[in-house]
């Protein structure tokens, strides 16, 4: 099968802040402008950069490094604490920019969001898209902060847009269309696409495929057959050539993710950090009136010795799927007890996952004649639902999280943003 | 350097209407005997806690950033924290 480039102009535009986290510190801070600055999620010797400035980046300070081994670059080097307030405020803003634009305008994380001018010329009033990316970049000035800048890429889907996003970084504005598109494979790395990381370069590899352009003219079976084996392949093939395949799915899971301040092999302690990440899962459940069947967990242990390959590697992971959907803290809590009774045992644990999957619409209980104990737990968590939205979270919260040595505070969610409110 | 402080303070500060909406700015800050002026505003934000609602002011006087919260129910400000540029 042969399909040629999509003739249709580009109409997709994706727009991402440059190091967005680091970027909203520097613009509250003007001292840390022009310095190379990190962002933690919480200020140890353990914790690591989830992102940092292009100061940093321009250094080699990148994500996964560890404070200590910054300074030792570079003595400058500012290590901060995420602000989850401050990062929020950044998204709804962008969002109420982008939303001014088109019926169709979302943040696809907390830093990037899509405008789609499909079908929509009209709203653009004769301008260009790269006249209204122009625009959206001063508005982001203006109204959001003046050291604030960001990257707009223009293609004919939402792949090719984030390529261009990413071609001239940072403060870039650059289109992709079915004449240029074959300049920009050859100037790009394999690995600079998006979603093309170490497994898939790695299946690439393995049928000779080593470069972008390689990856843009490799043929419809090589892709489905032979690299990816699935309709996958049928994927690729169609979005190097500028047809849309990413399809809006809503939230499919909801989860807590969490890197010990204190390290524990203690499954009691241990215990206490399910209960709260079940109790945070649960509100989110409720909040969008989902009830979750599958539960998974992973465990990060504490590795020994400085190979970075076999820490990452030392991690156990478990999950089920249930009959039975539930949305309660003490219902995940109890699941979760059960899927870290399969662990092993007297490993120092350093970071948790729990993830709620296999997500259906809540019901609710059907009527009984007699009040059930499932009904009264039901109306109990409402009420401390309606407590903790009035004073925080976790204000009313079980007594063992209360006493938890192990604070957890929220952090920013990387993904997706749709219960991000 | 980054210094966690959290005392109430006295502010002065201007209110303006704007399309509807009210604009608040701090103009100067007694803390510790000291005057300070708002040379840059950084960035202002919204947050919460719980149901309280906070304004967060992060500018800079001198060489120092401040970061200072206004509660919306009590009229009150915090100075939350402060940033030496040394």
């Amino acid at each position: 099968m042969i399909i040629e480039h999509n003739p249709e102009p580009p109409e997709v535009m994706h727009i991402d802040l440059n190091s967005a986290f680091a970027m909203t510190e520097q613009q509250a801070n003007p001292f840390l402008r022009g310095r190379p600055v990190g962002i933690t999620n919480r200020l140890s010797d353990y914790a690591i950069c989830i992102t940092s400035s292009y100061e940093a980046k321009r250094q080699g300070i990148g994500i996964g490094m560890r404070a200590p081994e910054a300074r030792r670059i570079d003595s400058r080097f500012v290590v901060l604490e995420s602000d989850s307030d401050k990062y929020s405020y950044v998204h709804k803003k962008m969002r109420r920019i982008f939303e001014s634009y088109s019926p169709i305008a979302y943040m696809k994380s907390i830093d990037e969001g899509i405008i789609d001018f499909r079908g929509m010329r009209g709203l653009r009033c004769g301008r260009s898209l790269e006249d209204i990316g122009r625009e959206i970049k001063q508005r982001v000035k203006d109204e959001v902060g003046d050291y604030m800048t960001i990257n707009v890429g223009i293609a004919q889907n939402r792949w090719l847009a984030k390529v261009a996003a990413g071609f001239l970084k940072p403060d870039g504005l650059y289109t992709i269309d079915r004449d240029n598109i074959e300049v920009v494979m050859q100037m790009m790395n394999l690995t600079d696409l998006p979603y093309i990381k170490r497994q898939n370069a790695q299946r690439l590899h393995e049928v000779g495929i080593t470069t972008a352009a390689e990856f843009y003219h490799a043929p419809y079976w090589v892709l489905f057959r032979q690299v990816f084996k699935s309709v996958m392949g049928h994927h690729w093939y169609l979005r190097l050539r500028g047809y849309e395949t990413e399809t809006e799915t809503g939230i499919r899971t909801v989860g807590r993710s969490y890197v010990l301040e204190h390290r524990t092999a203690d499954p009691a302690e241990l215990a206490t950090l399910f209960h709260k990440a079940s109790a945070k899962i649960a509100r989110r459940l409720h909040k969008n009136n989902f009830a979750a069947r599958g539960l998974s967990m992973r465990l990060n242990y504490a590795g020994t010795g400085n190979d970075s390959v076999y820490r990452a590697r030392y991690r156990w992971h478990g999950s089920n799927m249930w009959e039975l959907p539930v949305r309660r803290g003490d219902q995940l809590y109890a699941r979760a007890l059960a899927l870290f009774a399969d662990s092993p045992e007297g490993e120092v644990v350093t970071g948790l996952y729990l993830t709620a999957y296999g997500l259906e619409p809540f019901r609710g209980e059907q009527q009984a004649l007699f009040e059930s104990k499932n009904a009264l737990r039901e109306r109990l968590e409402d009420a401390i639902n309606t407590v903790n939205d009035r004073y925080g979270e976790l204000v009313v919260a079980p007594a063992s999280v209360v006493m938890s040595k192990n604070p957890m505070r929220d952090k920013i969610p990387f993904g997706t943003v749709r219960y991000f409110e | 350097m980054f210094e966690t402080i959290n005392e109430p303070v006295a502010v002065l500060a201007g209110f303006s209407h704007k399309n509807g909406q009210v604009r608040v700015l701090p103009y100067l800050l007694d803390w510790r005997n000291q005057r300070y002026k708002l040379d840059v505003m950084g960035l202002h934000h919204p947050a919460k806690r719980g149901k309280k609602f906070l304004h967060v002011f992060e500018f800079t006087s001198g060489s120092t950033k401040f970061k200072l919260e206004l509660d919306t129910e009590t009229l009150s400000w915090c100075l939350a924290e402060v940033y030496h540029d040394y």
